[in-house]
């Protein structure tokens, strides 16, 4: 499970988040939709404990982020907006140094068909990642975050950059991983891929926790529609 | 978990070809350095030995002079280099490296590198122990300033953190993994030393070698309180640039204007004479006495009476000695005297000035380092003050030995004149410099050694607990 519980965060003058409180179950994928500014990267630091909440509780599968982030962080797969790897190793390579620092001891091929089951060409695991686009270095930080068997995953604009193809094949695996009974929270601008892949959706904006949606009920044109109407409202 | 980001750290070094570039040339030049120090010693050792075969001819061949006109004859003796010199020249080439050895005078030592115009000291000293304490740590600083601000600004940082690495093991393993270029070059230094040795036929004895490897470990000491700095500084402060700018003015502080004005406030505290006031004292004290009010003539009859005294006579002419000899050797004594309160002065202004820099050293430990590189070379003040300290005492033995000839060697003829036997002065041995143990160095440079002990404990504590302000976020949010 991943929670927040009326966490604030404020950078100097300007308050990022206000007393959000969120809440993602096993199995689930949360979409956390909004504007720039939103307080949707402060989330999601927050949750990998890269930063502190000014108050409020960050909790990721029973584990206090502020009190154990260790720990937490074991039970965490995460994904940023740009995947920043080795340049200078192979994709295999990256994945095996990243796993044997989470302390993961996975065999070479388990680990090729990981890459490619997160949608990485075959022939592109033995390339250095310095070759690689966008949408690959993603795919490899996928399979980074996902070899852990993290009991939560959130990313951040996962697929910012990647092609409506690898985009699709991210909403899968991320439904996947969900589906496995991980606890998800997305990040994102994309509504389309929001109602594709999430159970829910909240809107944030000025750092609140402006509107919750069930994606299933409304098209993507509602989901745009409604979301519009919250940036209208706010501004 | 260290080694393996202190692997993956080395790779990425590797990957980068201009800091390969920056690390061969540090090791070329410090190997160069090494190879110039030994040539530079070898042709001094050359020079020497000729100088000392010249000074024996023209000693041995001394014929029809008393043995007080051979002590106004003298010789000289020669300052032989420190074997580590060739890593660390110390303060060697500015002071002399020879004394003229005569009677009533005390020489200083002269014929300096610096006085000769030496090619090696117009551009200043180019030696390892210089290129370590100075250069390589400028380099390490240019190396490390952005190891984990890049790490942030690309949010490689968060993708470790996030797979549950600690900011301790990444800083750690970064730091060690320069830490261990730092060793590659002092440890390529020392290899190319003693190869240099051996084929120039030194034989290394038990105290080179441990001077030589007391030499490594203070360098390699600094360079690991450097190497753990600038990591923390760069994972520190927001960005790399910053860190870039806060290291290299560390580096200027603590490098060049620190010991700059250490040296100049050290001398306004406790100030030297100039030479000329220092041997116009030195010689008013000589001819005045001691306390001022004893002229030399007035000591001379002093003596002299006491002389008559001891031999029961009246008269000098019935003395079965040379009284002149003993007038000389104890006006030789009362010389000893003057010497030992003017110099002893003199080199307790310096032992002060050295304790100021020793004192600033725990704020900086730039003056740490140099202090003891100079020092396991055998090259520092107080290695050369022992040259002067024993060219005294052999000036002192080697007069008190023709006064004592002069003296005693010949017989009272019946019209009282005193007849002088003929003295073979070959047989009077040369001089021969008993280099200090390195426990000397110890003794003396110990507050430098525990300066980089608190260093080091103060830097791998920035590590080991001060890691919870560092942010792992950079700009964005």
């Amino acid at each position: 499970m991943i929670a927040t519980q009326a966490v604030s965060k404020s950078y100097g003058s300007t308050q990022a988040l206000q007393a959000l409180t969120l809440t993602v179950e096993p199995g689930e994928v949360l979409g956390l939709l909004g504007p720039n500014g939103a307080g949707k990267t402060t989330t999601i630091h927050l949750l990998a404990g890269f930063l502190k909440p000014d108050s409020g509780s960050v909790v990721i599968d029973g584990v206090d982020v502020v009190k154990n982030p260790d720990e937490a962080r074991s039970r965490l797969g995460y994904i940023p907006e740009n995947v920043a790897l080795y340049p200078f190793l192979s994709a295999m390579e990256n994945l095996q140094h990243f796993s044997s620092l989470a302390g993961l001891k996975v065999p070479r091929d388990e680990m090729a068909r990981k890459l490619v089951h997160c949608g990485l060409a075959p022939e592109a695991i033995h390339r250095r990642v310095s070759t690689f686009s966008k949408g690959m270095r993603q795919k490899v930080g996928i399979a980074i975050a996902t070899s852990k068997n993290a009991r939560a995953l959130i990313l951040d604009e996962p697929a910012s950059g990647l092609d409506p193809h690898a985009s699709h094949e991210l909403s899968m695996l991320v439904r996947k991983v969900a589906d496995e009974g991980a606890a998800v929270l997305m990040a994102t601008h994309d509504l389309f891929r929001a109602k594709e892949s999430c159970d829910r959706v909240v809107i944030v904006q000025g750092g609140k926790l402006v509107q919750e949606i069930d994606p299933a009920s409304l098209s993507a044109n509602d989901l745009e529609a409604i979301y519009l109407k919250q940036m209208e409202s706010g501004s | 978990m260290i080694i393996k980001l202190l692997l993956m750290e080395l790779r990425s070094i590797r990957s980068d070809g201009r800091l390969l570039a920056l690390v061969a040339l540090a090791l070329a030049t410090l190997i160069l350095s090494t190879w110039i120090g030994a040539e530079s010693q070898s042709r001094a050792k050359t020079g020497r030995a000729a100088a000392m075969e010249l000074s024996r001819q023209q000693w041995e061949a001394i014929d029809g002079l008393s043995a007080h006109g051979v002590g106004h004859y003298g010789s000289y003796v020669y300052k032989p280099s420190s074997p580590l010199s060739t890593l660390d020249s110390g303060v060697m080439p500015f002071t002399g490296k020879v004394v003229r050895v005569e009677a009533h005078v005390q020489n200083p030592p002269s014929h300096s590198d610096a006085g000769s115009w030496s090619s090696l000291i117009r551009l200043g000293a180019f030696d390892a122990g210089t290129i370590l304490s100075l250069l390589v740590p400028l380099l390490l600083a240019f190396s490390a300033f952005s190891s984990v601000s890049r790490d942030r600004e690309t949010g490689l940082l968060r993708v470790l953190v996030a797979q549950g690495v600690s900011l301790r093991s990444i800083l750690w393993g970064k730091s060690l993994a320069y830490w261990f270029l730092s060793l590659l070059l002092v440890g390529a230094l020392m290899v190319s030393h003693v190869v240099i040795d051996q084929l120039s036929g030194e034989p290394l004895t038990t105290d080179m070698k441990t001077r030589l490897l007391l030499f490594g470990s203070s360098h390699s000491l600094y360079l690991l309180i450097v190497v753990l700095l600038s990591v923390w500084i760069s994972a520190r402060v927001a960005d790399s640039r910053s860190a870039l700018m806060i290291l290299t003015i560390g580096w200027l502080v603590t490098s060049v204007v620190l010991p700059r004005i250490t040296a100049e406030f050290s001398s306004q505290l406790f100030p030297l004479k100039s030479q000329v006031t220092f041997e116009d004292e030195m010689a008013d004290d000589r001819s005045k006495g001691l306390d001022g009010h004893n002229p030399r003539d007035e000591r001379r009859n002093v003596v002299r009476q006491e002389v008559l005294e001891e031999y029961g006579v009246e008269k000098v002419s019935d003395l079965p000695v040379n009284l002149g000899g003993i007038l000389m050797q104890k006006d030789e004594e009362y010389g000893n005297q003057v010497w030992d309160v003017h110099f002893g002065r003199r080199h307790e202004t310096v032992r002060k000035q050295i304790g100021v820099v020793q004192a600033v050293s725990f704020l900086d430990p730039f003056l740490a380092a140099r202090g003891l590189s100079m020092a396991f070379a055998g090259t520092d003040q107080f290695h050369d003050a022992q040259f002067q300290r024993q060219a005294e005492n052999y000036r002192r033995d080697l007069i008190r030995v023709l006064n004592d000839l002069d003296a005693k060697a010949g017989t009272r003829q019946e019209n009282g004149r005193w007849n002088r036997e003929k003295i073979d002065y070959a047989t009077l041995s040369d001089f021969e410099f008993k280099p200090q143990s390195v426990d000397f160095a110890l003794e003396h440079r110990w507050p430098e050694a525990v300066s980089l002990l608190i260093w080091l404990i103060f830097s791998a504590g920035l590590l080991q607990i001060g890691t919870g302000r560092i942010p792992i976020v950079g700009g964005s949010r």
